[in-house]
């Protein structure tokens, strides 16, 4: 694509901005980046956990819309987001309690991935902490997330995983399988699907 | 003074955390402030007191709009709050203590909220497109401390009981809830009753 200068200028100066607010996150000493990160959208690391990016990672906007980026939200002080080596993330929004890691080489596109209920199910105990249920989540390596779709509480997804559109994961997936709907279970492979 | 009483039990938290009386309190309290400022005069649009709103608030369209006491509105997933009418005649109706977290509400006819109501990112309409007349609009009504939690969607004619939950992506299309469930799915069906 070839771009006119203006827009190749004004691209120098995002890019400014965006370094510039890495820097910021990088300046409260709980953010960790490795080499060569490509950013392409604002960083945003809100709360008093810790964030730990690998090598090759590239964070960027949503496919569809730039105002949809990359967020990381933490909401204790003992919360880590662990993000491996060649990492893709495009609008992924992490929000973090314990602690969720993502493997080396996954593709994350526009999905919500989250370790809390946030509020308890009970109506009285909407704001207590000890009703709302939290565990850490956990993508093993080479896992695919498609847009839209939701990454729950105590989920682990196993290596080769992919996660189709608009599906919400509510259970621990085994390596290999593709999943999708909602609550998202597996899909049968083709070669099983002329059989029933 | 009691009002000096609740509002110390509120703001006890400030000893552990003075940051947040001068990053969160203050300015959106003069953020909500300004905004009932603004529709002072606004026989359409009431906001009562206390409105605490983190970003800004559009309010659209010629019906009717009822904010009561003590309500928030945050940005979630990257979404405002917007509250659009389509005709005079239609009426939102928001109860005290609720926390409205980017919600979309287009209203052709009743949208009602009850109190102490938590909502996440959803969208709810009670009347499919906005060009639409107000015979194919149905109501919509929400009971008190329920949780709308994210991405969520109540279709015209839904109805939510009290202390009810909807689950993450779930879309009510038209049915009605009872009291205290956890409904999930597309379209939501009721899967456990809470209490």
């Amino acid at each position: 694509m070839v771009l006119s200068p203006l827009k190749r200028f004004m691209n120098v100066l995002r890019r400014k901005v965006w370094r510039a607010s890495l820097a910021k996150a990088l300046a409260t000493g709980r953010v960790k980046v490795g080499a060569n990160l490509q950013l392409n959208c604002p960083f945003f690391f809100q709360g008093p956990g810790r964030l730990v990016i690998g090598d090759n990672v590239v964070i960027g906007p949503s496919f569809w819309s730039a105002d949809r980026i990359t967020t990381f939200a933490t909401r204790t002080s003992h919360a880590v987001v662990t993000v491996g080596n060649d990492v893709v993330l495009e609008g992924t929004r992490i929000g973090c309690q314990t602690s969720i890691t993502i493997g080396d080489r996954c593709m994350i596109g526009e999905a919500s991935i989250m370790d809390t209920d946030f509020h308890g199910l009970d109506p009285d105990q909407r704001f207590s902490d000890q009703m709302t249920r939290t565990e850490p989540v956990m993508l093993a390596e080479d896992v695919k997330v498609a847009s839209d779709s939701f990454i729950l509480r105590g989920v682990t997804l196993g290596a080769g995983v992919v996660v189709r559109p608009k599906s919400v994961v509510t259970k621990s997936i085994p390596a290999g399988l593709t999943v999708s709907g909602y609550p998202a279970r597996p899909m049968r492979p083709a070669d099983q699907k002329s059989q029933s | 003074m009691s009002f000096v009483r609740d509002a110390r039990k509120t703001y006890s938290f400030l000893r552990q955390r003075p940051r947040y009386l001068f990053s969160v309190i203050i300015p959106h309290a003069l953020r909500g402030t300004l905004i009932r400022l603004r529709y002072l005069f606004n026989p359409k649009i009431t906001i009562g007191a206390n409105f605490m709103p983190e970003s800004r608030v559009r309010i659209m369209g010629p019906g009717k709009v009822r904010i009561g006491k003590n309500v928030s509105c945050f940005i979630n997933s990257l979404e405002h709050v917007t509250i659009m009418t389509t005709n005079s005649e239609a009426l939102v109706e928001i109860g005290d203590s609720v926390a409205l977290g980017g919600v979309r509400i287009l209203c052709a006819r009743h949208v009602k909220i009850g109190s102490r109501t938590i909502c996440g990112q959803s969208y709810i309409s009670d009347v499919d497109f906005p060009d639409d007349s107000v015979d194919q609009a149905e109501r919509i009504e929400v009971g008190e401390q329920c949780w709308l939690s994210g991405n969520v969607g109540l279709l015209k004619g839904s109805r939510l009981g009290r202390g009810s939950t909807l689950g993450v992506g779930a879309v009510l299309d038209g049915s009605s809830v009872g009291d205290y469930f956890l409904a999930i799915g597309n379209p939501a069906r009721a899967v456990l009753k809470v209490r």
